[in-house]
């Protein structure tokens, strides 16, 4: 039980499909993933891989006509309980509670995510209300306390703004302070820095850090960006068509690379320190990513893969390389 | 150095859209989109401009074609007979015809496609309006075309729904490539694609430009695509070129501008061991409609003082060809991105 005791959510085999008028979509596809408490876990994918869905089916937010269809998300409680999600109904008691209160989320585009008709101030207390026994007063001084520690200046009167009276990176550290309020264990981040500019990018992957440490709460970024991985992550998920491909920690992921799409990803990338002068070609991975609808047997990136031999026309499973280190590819068997 | 062919050159090149308010329309305002801008391109070369969003880089690249009218300045290009004209008070006719040796492609590969035509008629378009090729020589040009940018022959009759992003952008390729042009403005070609496709496209790009002898003005704002494509950089804030330069001079030897800096310490590398000695910007960037008196780059530059609020720097040559707009460009030593081999 003692490796236990740094799991906060442990998601087994978990398969989310959309049952749509043209067929089915694969999102998620049988995801194994451990998240430990206090430790950042980046998730890099193209679009499409079925990385946001993951997110929301943790949160339990999958919109019709997606549903999971298999699988366990263990949620360890601080009694030692640990609790099904997947298993719960996302309307239910249970589920509202953990929602907001153990588990938030931060969206991609913090105009779409927040609500343009009330002021932020609302809509963060609103959020602690929901979760604590407290009154309106206390919960806005605890407002303005969160934001001041998302670092927006004079929050006593900004509190009373509107979305759009803010700035983009403005917008997103109230997203923060809004997910952030309840204190909860898990913050799942999806591409919360691709609508921004370098420069309140890296703004914010600083803010997400330092609060992340204060806090000692675990954290899930999304992302497609190999770079933002590299600055904030402690360890990698790859997701290629619904799959986690290799698991790793974030230095292993760039000083060794196994799988082969991980690989080609990397190479693909134009790199700033690579070099100077010399323009490098970049390599590319051939093909598309496959018609989502289809299903495909075998190893889900045989069709793109440059390593293709006979048994890949079986679907290889997780394999360990090594301690903490595993890869979904046959070359490693 | 004199005699280098420069195939365009914008001065001091400006564009205000006015602000409207109440019920006679009256102008309240101006937002300076384009708030005299300087640059030039040599033949054959990739300049890349970049900037945060709202800095004004795409406004500035339409204008050049005239999509959007500048309010002021001078845009001259040099024709492949060695003429130079200035755009900017063309007739539009005449400006009908040089809009064949100048081509634009767009960045959302979704929104820039006509949705009711085939890949047969977007790409014939063009070639079409300039009387270059009709009937059975126009459909053969096209198939060239479409295999010059890795799309097949019968892709032809298919309409834009049937491909994916990646694909899509090929065919904005394609068109821009069908009437033979010189000069291309990439409006932020990859920033709508992944990682993988974004490769695929890049390298396209580049080797057009070897095989056509293009010259691109290669708009975007992710500053590693930039440093990838690009010969010289040009670096935008406010409407304004701040920093213009080789590219390897610019990223890795010596940024001269404070804003330079600051950008390309944030980029994210993709380099976990790499400990990065940030440089955070205060604040966001200021609106265009009321920019900052003097330098617009002072309220949030680390150096400044009384003189960059004072007074607005101008871009000068501080020596090969490389132009700064910052009183201290001289006296400050800035640190570009470090290099590991």
């Amino acid at each position: 039980m003692t490796e236990r005791e740094d799991v906060l959510v442990q998601i087994e085999d978990l398969r989310a499909y959309f049952y749509t008028d043209d067929g089915i979509v694969r999102a998620v596809d049988g995801v194994h993933l451990e998240i430990k408490a206090g430790k950042i876990l980046g998730i890099i994918g193209e679009t499409g891989c079925g990385k946001t869905v993951l997110a929301l089916s943790l949160m339990r937010l999958i919109p019709p006509p997606g549903r999971i269809i298999h699988g366990n998300i263990f949620y360890y409680r601080e009694n030692g309980k640990k609790i099904d999600l997947a298993e719960l109904p996302p309307k239910g008691i249970i589920m509202r509670e953990i929602r907001g209160k153990h588990i938030s989320m931060i969206f991609q585009e913090p105009m779409v995510s927040l609500n343009p008709v009330y002021t932020i101030g609302e809509q963060i207390i609103e959020n602690i209300v929901t979760h604590q026994k407290m009154a309106w007063k206390d919960a806005k001084m605890l407002a303005i306390r969160m934001l001041e520690q998302v670092g927006i200046p004079e929050p006593a009167k900004r509190i009373d703004d509107y979305p759009h009276q803010l700035s983009g990176g403005m917008r997103q550290r109230a997203m923060i302070a809004m997910a952030l309020v309840c204190n909860p264990k898990l913050l799942i981040a999806d591409e919360p820095t691709t609508a921004l500019d370098v420069t309140v990018q890296a703004q914010v992957l600083e803010l997400l850090k330092d609060l992340q440490q204060k806090m000692g709460m675990a954290v899930i970024i999304i992302t497609h960006n190999l770079g933002v991985v590299a600055e904030i992550a402690d360890y990698v998920g790859v997701m290629y068509l619904g799959r986690i491909m290799e698991h790793t920690s974030v230095c292993d992921l760039f000083s060794n690379p196994l799988h082969p799409y991980t690989q080609a990803l990397l190479k693909s990338m134009p790199c700033l320190t690579a070099q100077a002068g010399c323009r490098r070609k970049l390599e590319i991975i051939k093909g598309d990513i496959p018609d989502p609808y289809a299903k495909i047997e075998g190893c889900l990136f045989a069709s793109r893969c440059s390593h293709f031999q006979d048994a890949c026309r079986e679907d290889p499973p997780l394999i360990e390389v090594e301690s903490g280190h595993q890869v979904r590819c046959w070359l490693y068997k | 150095m004199a005699t280098e062919s420069l195939i365009l050159e914008v001065q001091n090149l400006k564009k205000y859209f006015p602000m409207a308010r109440g019920f006679f329309r009256k102008t309240v305002g101006y937002v300076k989109a384009v708030d005299g801008a300087s640059f030039f391109i040599r033949e054959g070369e990739t300049l890349g401009l970049v900037g945060e969003s709202g800095c004004g880089k795409t406004t500035l690249g339409r204008c050049i074609l005239r999509l959007i009218e500048p309010t002021e300045g001078e845009v001259w290009f040099q024709r492949s007979n060695g003429e130079k004209i200035e755009l900017t008070k063309l007739h539009p006719e005449a400006l009908k015809n040089l809009r064949r040796e100048i081509r634009m492609i767009f960045q959302d590969p979704y929104a820039s496609l006509d949705p009711r035509l085939t890949v047969m008629e977007i790409v014939g378009e063009p070639m079409k309006i300039h009387g270059m090729a009709k009937g059975r020589e126009l459909e053969d040009r096209v198939k060239r075309l479409l295999e010059v940018v890795g799309l097949k022959a019968q892709h032809m009759r298919r309409y834009p729904y049937e491909f994916s992003g990646g694909q899509r952008q090929r065919i904005g390729i394609a068109r821009a490539l069908a009437s033979d042009p010189r000069l291309i403005i990439a409006d932020e070609p990859v920033s709508a694609l992944d990682v993988s496709v974004q490769a695929q496209v890049l390298n396209l790009l580049e080797e057009l430009q070897e095989e056509l002898h293009l010259t691109y003005l290669f708009i975007s704002h992710d500053l590693s695509v930039v440093q990838h494509v690009s010969d010289r950089v040009a670096v935008m804030y406010l409407g304004k070129i701040v920093e213009l330069g080789n590219a390897t001079t610019v990223y890795y030897a010596a940024p001269k501008h404070p804003y330079t800096e600051a950008l390309l310490s944030a980029i994210p590398q993709a380099d976990p061991q790499r400990k990065l000695k940030r440089i955070l910007l205060k604040g966001d960037v200021p609106s265009p409609i009321q920019s900052p008196p003097g330098c617009k780059f002072h309220p949030r530059c680390r150096y400044a003082d009384t003189l960059c609020s004072q007074e607005e720097p101008t871009l000068k040559d501080v020596g090969d060809h490389h132009y700064v707009a910052c009183h201290y460009a001289e006296q400050l030593h800035l640190e570009g991105v470090e290099l590991y081999d």
